[in-house]
């Protein structure tokens, strides 16, 4: 592995601990529905941001 | 980062404009308050897009270059550790592809105006459009410090157990904020 490629995969590669990875996939597997401030933020962000 | 939302008449900023960076933005005077960032904003952000790393995006006033906040997003992946080898039986392992949010941060000027908030907001849109095009999990990011961590849980990011400000939000659950 050449010395760019090397810092690309750590940059995007995070490794977690067994505990944490079972929490990871705890996440993915019960997505929440999104919250009153996250709506909130979304309908602020309609009123106020141009792209 | 944001206290909320306040009534218009009291913003500094009351409209803004989030685009890529470019030579047109005006960072040189960006203060968070904390100097990596703002080192990271001015040095690091356009070096990093070019090399494909990752892609800075500024709010700025609508048609002024000067920078109140910014946000970068590059790809990610999730692996977990390596294991013993009856353990690792036990467990999935496949890496896990990820957006990750990097860096976000509001100048201390405009601080209280809801701009981390705006800016979150676009993020998690970016994300929701590259889950579409290629495939995505979860937003993650790291935050810097426990105020970092409580911005992001009041909009729904969980933190990891082990890890407590390695932080997500399912793209799930914004596919339903963006399209319920």
């Amino acid at each position: 592995m050449d010395a760019s490629h090397k810092v690309i995969q750590q940059h995007k590669t995070t490794e977690l601990t067994v505990r944490d990875w079972e929490r990871f996939n705890d996440i993915l597997t019960d997505a929440s529905e999104p919250n009153k401030e996250l709506k909130t933020a979304l309908r602020e962000h309609e009123s106020r941001v141009s792209t | 980062m944001s206290r909320g939302f306040r009534p218009d008449s009291v913003l500094t900023v009351p409209s803004i404009q989030i685009a890529q960076l470019s030579t047109c933005h005006d960072r040189r005077a960006f203060d968070c308050g904390a100097p990596e960032l703002d080192n990271f904003l001015v040095r690091y952000a356009s070096r990093n897009a070019r090399k494909g790393l990752s892609v800075t995006y500024v709010a700025t006033a609508p048609g002024r270059p000067a920078v109140h906040g910014f946000y970068s997003l590059s790809a990610g992946e999730m692996v977990r550790a390596d294991l013993p080898d009856d353990e690792a039986r036990r467990l999935a392992r496949y890496p896990v592809p990820v957006v990750r949010l990097g860096r976000l941060a509001t100048h201390l000027d405009v601080r209280g105006e809801g701009i981390g908030a705006l800016l979150l907001i676009d993020a998690l849109r970016k994300a929701l459009r590259l889950a579409d095009e290629l495939g995505t999990y979860a937003v993650e990011l790291d935050a810097k410090s426990s105020s970092a961590r409580s911005f992001y849980e009041k909009y729904g990011f969980k933190a990891l157990a082990d890890d407590k400000l390695h932080l997500y939000i399912p793209i799930q659950t914004i596919r339903r904020l963006f399209r319920p």
